[in-house]
């Protein structure tokens, strides 16, 4: 039980720490489980954050059910996970709480048209991230473009290639989710299956 | 915005996370284009403006990104309990999974190429819905070139590495700049209906 409650209460302190999405959790699992207390070493480490980040889900909520299990079985990695999104959960509420009682103010109004074209930024800047781990072969290098750009010449790093496979499944994905009423959760399934034969075929 | 009867909008709720947490490889801004979808354009609880403003609380309030859209979308639909609902929904499919392999997979090896070809085929397809997904909010935001001249500048910014909650907090201030000074040229323009409304 005192294990539980101490993994509930670490694990709620990453959790109110996590500015700007779970990833940011990993350093500093790693800080407290590999160089403070040494509960794993740094390849276990590796393998367990390349797992949470394979395996469906959230990398954060993942990470933290695997580790509560490996302290505590079950139990620990309820402990754990309940602990992780407790913060979260409340901050977020206060948040909509207080986003919908001042809504109508011509200040709230203001905050929101500026942080929305912020937002609709971020959507596309996550475009070109997810198109760095798919159809191109390394995430694109904006600020070296950029600066080569400025210098007058316009150059890519060596190792950057368009994958063939992943570029047209893209493509079929752009065509399908925009053309037909087919539900998104059913392409992921499709594309996966699609992925995972491709892998066995070739 | 429509209304869906409780019982309906809570299981919608569960449903659409539950399965958003068991396909969606890649963190918590991949499943943006699920949840854009299914509650904005299949059973319209949600708007466009709505979208983005979660996106905005995701990237202000401490926290997962999965966890920080569950509670909005929850709340928004369903208040609270549907806030707690979605959650429980997202987290399920992780938990199960991740202890089905912890317990008997200890030493899964990640690098397995099957699993590395699946996870491949879904990351491509997330590229792709995302992109219909981006292009379908900015329809829906930008007006006007002001709003496009904004939006590209701190898309700049993004790509060249300055964090989220600094362009976040940049935006605000331009914003409200932008409305006060949209509503005084209104107001010069049609002093007639400025006076009907106060």
């Amino acid at each position: 039980m005192m294990i539980n409650l101490a993994l509930f209460l670490q694990f709620a302190h990453f959790g109110a720490l996590c500015f700007g999405g779970g990833y940011v959790i990993i350093p500093m699992l790693y800080h407290a489980f590999v160089e403070k207390t040494g509960f794993f070493t740094p390849a276990e480490f590796g393998n367990l954050s390349s797992l949470a980040q394979m395996t469906p889900g959230a990398v954060s909520v993942n990470s933290a059910t695997y580790i509560g299990y490996l302290q505590n079985g079950v139990g620990g990695s309820l402990a754990a996970t309940i602990g992780l999104v407790t913060p979260t959960l409340i901050l977020a509420t206060l948040a909509i709480y207080f986003l919908k009682k001042y809504k109508d103010t011509l200040w709230i109004q203001g905050i929101l048209k500026g942080t929305r074209l912020a937002a609709l930024a971020m959507v596309f800047s996550a475009v070109f991230i997810f198109l760095g781990m798919s159809v191109f072969s390394m995430p694109i290098p904006f600020p070296e473009i950029a600066e080569s750009v400025l210098n007058g010449s316009f150059s890519l790093p060596d190792d950057f290639r368009i994958n063939v496979i992943e570029t047209i499944v893209c493509a079929l994905a752009v065509f399908l989710s925009y053309k037909t009423r087919f539900s998104i959760t059913m392409l992921l399934f499709l594309s996966g299956v699609v992925g995972g034969l491709l892998g066995v075929f070739m | 915005m429509k209304e869906l009867p409780a019982g309906r909008s809570l299981f919608l709720l569960f449903s659409t996370f539950f399965k958003i947490a068991l396909f969606v490889v890649g963190g918590g801004l991949a499943m943006l284009p699920v949840i854009e979808d299914v509650f904005v354009r299949k059973y319209k609880l949600l708007s466009s403006e709505d979208m983005l403003d979660m996106i905005v609380i995701t990237q202000t309030v401490p926290g997962l990104i999965a966890v920080n859209s569950a509670v909005f979308v929850g709340n928004k639909v369903a208040g609270f309990l549907g806030a707690l609902v979605a959650l429980i929904g997202v987290l399920i499919p992780s938990v199960v999974i991740i202890m089905i392999i912890a317990a008997f997979f200890p030493y899964l090896d990640s690098q397995n190429p099957l699993v590395q070809a699946v996870f491949g085929g879904i990351r491509a397809c997330i590229s792709g819905v995302f992109i219909v997904t981006a292009c379908r909010l900015f329809s829906r935001v930008i007006h006007n070139p002001i709003d496009f001249v904004l939006s590209f500048l701190f898309l700049t910014g993004i790509l060249c590495n300055v964090s989220p909650a600094l362009i976040i907090l940049c935006a605000m201030p331009i914003g409200c700049l932008y409305v006060f000074i949209l509503r005084k040229k209104q107001a010069t323009l049609t002093p007639d209906s400025e006076k009907k409304e106060a």
